[in-house]
């Protein structure tokens, strides 16, 4: 596991400027590892995701959606929403040990603290620290898999394929994408490739569908063109309670989850 | 919506469109929330995880197709059910329930919500305007401040409000030299009444797609006000907010339940300036003339400033089975009962509500008795 490693700023392209196909994404993974980590091409294992597109340019001025929406640095919220957003950020920094250490999704908290308080890295300072901390979280991972190569808590096998080992992980990435795409902090690259190799290793997207990488997207709803592969909780795209099982969904490792009745990887899923 | 935007197959958008029709269809409260685990229409518990997802859905949405309709979902739910989940402490919580006696204040949620809250709240703004080839989509009343580049001027932008922040505002555009553009005005689906003033001038425009095009030569210090009608607006509970223009005629005799809105505004009973009805015999006599036009909200000094929302304080008739009846009542009266007359009744709007920093049992809660309002008709 890579701690504390700071990319070079020179040579590959940003990742914020790729094409947006996967393989725009290894090209610029392998680069940015192949820059003086002593990684090798193959432990990228590029073949991950093959023919699945990945995000990683959302960037204001970059976005093929015809209407553009703005970036939270061209835009300043005022009055009541600014009022609600402040108390919001107050409330989360009050409860900063607690998110940093408060690991019940994998490493879902400070991913999703990552992901969620990224817009509002320049404009609060404060937070900006505590995203940097939660990077920090996931470098430190305190649970690596045995062989070194993954960054998180690793019970997929033992509970089921709907466990919160897949949450905190692509919970992560998307954090780590976050937090790149607000910043321009490349630091956090060979992290993400790492994940990249974890998600290789243990959720190969024959097993798991396109929930791997596009949680966000799909909201944890399984793809209509899908028997489900990923979930014995998650609702049929058609609104019909479909499978909301009891027995498979026993809670993660930690204990800090109970089993629910719906599962954490409905709508409400926070990756 | 992320693939769709990436790739451009049509798959992606018609699989988010699906989904977007079962949420809004059989799952979405009048308030605009969804429930925690989605298992039915009728769970009265939500989760601000799934709220904010709801309200990301419409916002991106919004984006990629230009339909304003989109716009007008993720809008009631920020103004409404967004509300009703930040709890006084800034957190956002789950399991905070629709069934006043259950008393459900939900769970702060510092480890998930809240922080999906930041996110929400951050979507929100960076759909308050955007930007096309052409110019500038001014999406949603909301005190702000912005700037962009048109072609190749830097434009920014100052946004107010009035003393309705849904339905009053003024934008100011401050180029660094005349530049021609498009502004276009979003006409909220809920609006019974458009006013566009371009300095101090009625515009004459046509609305197309919820959008008033205004195209001019834009030069600094040029000031654009905005007026929207707001009105009482009933919507039966086998409905939407969004089923209905908001000026369609509806047949109030053939309601059995309901909600109130008033403008964007999802109304509830105020419990506490209403302690003394029992709500489980709640009746309520709904208004004869919904055109006539509500006074705007006088201040209420047992708010906090945070979260005061100066918009709807509507008082109606209301009765109680056990003994209040309006004038004219001519429902059901139970036997024995004694008609006392009819007395007023104090609505809110619901984010305003939940929010209410009471301090009691030694934390934050909401308030103890409330509920959408479902009067028998």
């Amino acid at each position: 596991m890579s701690k504390n490693k700071t990319a070079s700023k020179t040579g590959a392209r940003s990742i914020a400027q790729v094409d947006g196909t996967i393989e725009g994404v290894m090209e610029d993974l392998e680069g940015l590892q192949n820059r003086g980590k002593g990684r090798t091409k193959a432990q990228l294992r590029p073949g991950w995701l093959t023919g699945v597109p990945l995000k990683l340019s959302p960037v204001a001025d970059k976005q093929p959606a015809p209407y553009r929406c703005l970036t939270m640095s061209q835009i300043t919220p005022r009055g009541e929403l600014a009022r609600r957003i402040d108390l919001n950020i107050e409330h989360v920094l009050k409860n900063r040990k607690g998110v940093l250490s408060y690991i019940g999704w994998g490493a879902g908290e400070p991913a999703l603290l990552l992901w969620s308080g990224a817009p509002f890295a320049r404009s609060h300072p404060k937070m900006r620290k505590l995203l940097q901390d939660a990077v920090q979280v996931l470098r430190d991972s305190p649970n690596p898999d045995p062989d070194g190569q993954s960054l998180f808590f690793d019970d997929f096998d033992k509970i089921n394929i709907d466990g919160h080992d897949w949450e905190g992980n692509s919970g992560s990435l998307l954090g780590l994408m976050a937090w790149y795409r607000y910043t321009g902090d490349d630091s956090v690259t060979d992290l993400m490739a790492e994940l990249v190799n974890h998600f290789d290793k243990k959720f190969p997207v024959e097993k798991i569908g396109p929930k791997t990488i596009c949680a966000e997207d799909f909201c944890g709803i399984v793809p209509p063109d899908r028997e489900s592969p990923v979930s014995a909780t998650s609702p049929a795209v058609d609104g019909s309670a479909k499978a909301f099982g009891t027995e498979k969904n026993q809670g993660d490792a930690m204990g800090t989850n109970p089993p629910t009745y719906h599962g954490n990887d409905g709508f409400g899923g926070f990756v | 919506m992320d693939l769709y935007e990436i790739t451009g197959q049509d798959r992606y958008l018609r699989q988010a469109l699906r989904i977007h029709k079962v949420l809004l269809e059989n799952w979405m409260w009048v308030t605009g929330g969804i429930s925690e685990g989605n298992t039915c229409s009728d769970e009265h518990n939500d989760e601000y995880c799934g709220v904010s997802e709801w309200i990301r859905l419409n916002l991106v949405l919004a984006q990629v197709t230009g339909e304003a309709r989109y716009l007008d979902i993720a809008e009631h739910i920020w103004r409404n059910h967004h509300g009703f989940d930040q709890d006084s402490g800034g957190g956002f919580v789950s399991c905070r329930s629709f069934v006043s006696k259950l008393e459900n204040k939900g769970v702060v949620c510092w480890f998930c919500c809240s922080m999906k809250g930041t996110k929400a709240m951050a979507d929100v703004c960076q759909h308050i305007f955007t930007t096309h080839d052409k110019g500038i989509r001014w999406n949603l009343l909301c005190d702000s401040s912005a700037r962009m580049t048109i072609g190749s001027r830097e434009v920014r932008l100052v946004q107010k409000t009035g003393s309705n922040p849904a339905a009053q505002g003024s934008l100011k555009i401050n180029v660094s030299a005349p530049t021609r553009f498009t502004l276009e005005v979003r006409i909220p689906a809920w609006a019974s009444s458009a006013s566009i003033q371009v300095n101090g001038k009625a515009i004459k425009a046509s609305s197309s797609s919820g959008y008033m095009p205004i195209t001019r030569r834009w030069a600094k210090g040029d000031t654009v006000s905005l007026q929207f009608g707001c009105r009482l607006r009933v919507i039966p509970s086998d409905e939407t907010p969004f089923d209905r223009p908001a000026d369609a005629p509806i047949d109030l005799q053939s309601l059995q339940h309901a909600a109130i809105m008033y403008g964007p505004y999802v109304l509830m009973i105020d419990s506490w300036a209403n302690e003394d009805l029992t709500w489980e015999d709640l009746v309520v006599q709904l208004p004869v003339d919904w055109e006539k036009p509500v006074k705007p909200a006088r201040a209420d000094k047992t708010l906090a400033g945070a979260f005061a929302i100066p918009a709807a304080r509507i008082e109606v008739t209301a009765a109680n089975k056990a003994g209040y009846y309006p004038p004219g009542w001519d429902g059901e009266k139970k036997p024995g009962s004694k008609a006392k007359g009819s007395r007023r009744l104090v609505l809110r709007p619901v984010s305003e509500i939940t929010n209410h920093p009471v301090k009691r049992h030694g934390l934050y809660q909401v308030r103890n008795h409330w509920m959408p309002w479902t009067p028998e008709s």
